[in-house]
């Protein structure tokens, strides 16, 4: 692809989310929060059942992203690519509760080159099945060619 | 301005169950011996596991939690290795500033810096 050049194509991948997933990865990371873990908290909180801590966006994004990935146009410098930064921003009134099914669409956001580095920026935009909007991820990384 | 700082030391344990729950099974993560043919000293954390421990010290120096965090950026500057211990420090805003920044080091080596914005109150 060359340089300022982006495809407009998408990528995009279904993840249920689960009382097991979240209460998996709150041990992972260590969230404490009840609402997270417990229904009762979560209910009692206004909830329908417990909610995913924002950062799970890392989670249900990630299959749209390795989707992307394996496609002919990036799987040669995938396994390259340094993860550079990361940009989360959450919707205050899209909080993801188990049972919901998160749809995260995967782009490329730029592509620019700097002496022997690529930088690849590529986006997500997560939705819960009733159209709400619940996070907006930026995955930066860096390819330096060999 | 008020700064508040952490420490955790993070385990190759941590690296596992995280791979486990995240589905991110890179095994420079989780294999030490992958990790070292990858060039690195040894099992790495992941970026997104250290940015949700940053994400839970922004919510603690602000007297909130996570879920108030609205937007959330990291530079990853470098890697987070097992065993060391991962000091975190923010620096508060005083007032109604909704900005915080914060780094994350090992020893003198900064493994990550950024932002984070709250929430409108």
């Amino acid at each position: 692809m060359p340089d300022g050049e982006v495809t407009e194509r998408r990528w995009t991948t279904d993840f249920r989310v689960t009382r097991k997933s979240i209460r998996d990865y709150c041990s992972a990371v260590g969230e404490s929060n009840q609402i997270f873990t417990n229904p009762r908290s979560a209910i009692a909180a206004g909830y329908a059942d417990v909610i995913a801590p924002p950062m799970f966006a890392a989670v249900y994004s990630l299959p749209a992203l390795h989707l992307m990935l394996a496609d002919p146009e990036f799987a040669r410098v995938a396994p390259q690519m340094l993860h550079a930064g990361q940009t989360f921003v959450w919707n205050q009134n899209g909080a993801v509760v188990a049972d919901d099914v998160i749809t995260t669409t995967a782009s490329v956001g730029s592509v620019t080159r700097r002496r022997d580095l690529t930088f690849f920026k590529f986006r997500t935009l997560s939705v819960r099945s009733d159209g709400l909007e619940t996070s907006r991820g930026e995955w930066t990384t860096i390819v330096r060619e060999a | 301005m008020g700064r508040q700082s952490s420490t955790i030391t993070p385990q190759l344990a941590d690296a596992r169950a995280y791979a486990r729950a995240s589905g991110d099974r890179n095994p420079i993560h989780t294999d030490e011996d992958a990790a070292r043919a990858a060039g690195l000293p040894t099992a790495i954390l992941h970026g997104m596991w250290t940015m949700a421990k940053l994400a839970q010290a922004v919510g603690a120096a602000s007297r909130c939690d996570t879920n108030d965090i609205e937007r959330l950026s990291v530079a990853f500057r470098g890697y987070v290795l097992p065993d060391e211990i991962l000091t975190i420090d923010v620096e508060r805003s005083e007032g109604a500033g909704r900005d915080q920044e914060f780094s994350a080091r090992q020893g003198e080596r900064v493994v990550a810096t950024g932002v984070a914005r709250l929430f409108q109150p």
